[in-house]
């Protein structure tokens, strides 16, 4: 599905986390400033610090500098701390815009995990 | 109009070396992509090699880069469109991407140059190739990061090249 930013926002802001690949930082401090802006648990920081490692293959810790990673794994973070925060339901735009091709199909199997779980994730892509 | 930068091993961050294994050479008229995992180091490329390079390189050419996660360039272009007699103009990237075109040709316009234009994980590829197209291809060379093949981009020979990590501190581009 196909719509502008703008539209995606007007329809879900009320109820949705809404995560753009093309905006993916927040703070743009370090990860425990921006995990925090998601209303992670430090356990849910902590799997989601590993299931990072398990997916790209880099080490972050809590005073990794945002500005120290490409944009794509900005976006991986984003997806990741998404996923593991609280919210319920989540709208990622242009999901696959930014990964590669083998991290945009973990990605895939983990948000179908979520999904299972119970999270409402919507995929939407912007024209 | 060729621009070369020589093989060799350049220090792209600190922690980050790349190892150009042959010459990295465009020309006007052609369209090179750069393909790599996320974190391989291409937009480092981009921005810690080709662009210094073509600043300390004077060739004559104009250069447009359209920064990957375009917000903070799209702020301060904005912002210059504001001050400089077109408020208001800039609502969108792709309104971004017109306006760094309408700047462009209005440079052209007073002295022909050659254009490189670069781009990053572009997401309005329509407006880039259209902006393109009225400066003429012939004159311009394109170069631009995206994991997907650009359908719009079948009709041209897209010259490919990879930047891949050997190991966490050094990556190489072919």
């Amino acid at each position: 599905m196909s719509v502008t930013l703008d539209k995606i926002i007007e329809q879900f802001a009320d109820d949705f986390l809404i995560c753009d690949v093309h905006n993916p930082i927040i703070c743009n401090t370090v990860v425990n400033e921006e995990a925090a802006l998601y209303n992670l648990s430090e356990e849910s920081i902590n799997e989601c610090l590993t299931v990072y490692k398990n997916i790209t293959g880099e080490t972050l810790t809590l005073n990794t500098e945002l500005s120290t990673l490409s944009g794509g794994q900005k976006v991986a973070l984003m997806l990741l701390l998404a996923l593991y925060s609280p919210a319920q339901k989540i709208v990622i735009i242009d999901f696959k815009f930014t990964l590669d091709a083998a991290k945009a199909e973990e990605f895939t199997r983990l948000i179908q995990s979520f999904r299972h779980k119970g999270k409402e994730i919507k995929l939407m892509d912007t024209i | 109009m060729i621009w070369t930068i020589p093989s060799g091993k350049y220090k792209l961050w600190n922690s980050l070396e790349l190892s150009l294994e042959t010459d990295f050479s465009v020309s006007t008229g052609e369209v090179h992509q750069i393909k790599g995992m996320n974190g391989s180091g291409k937009s480092s490329f981009l921005k810690q090699l080709l662009l210094p390079y073509l600043r300390t390189n004077p060739g004559g050419q104009y250069v447009m880069y359209i920064e990957q996660q375009v917000q903070s360039q799209m702020d301060a272009i904005t912002a210059y469109s504001d001050l400089h007699r077109h408020p208001g103009q800039i609502q969108s990237t792709a309104d971004l991407l017109k306006y760094q075109f309408f700047l462009l040709k209005e440079s052209l316009a007073m002295q022909t140059r050659p254009c490189i234009i670069i781009a990053d994980e572009c997401s309005n590829m329509n407006e880039l190739l259209e902006g393109i197209q009225q400066l003429g291809f012939d004159n311009t060379c394109l170069i631009f990061v995206a994991h997907q093949q650009i359908e719009l981009l079948t009709k041209y020979n897209v010259f490919t090249h990879y930047v891949t990590k050997v190991n966490p501190e050094v990556a190489k581009l072919d």
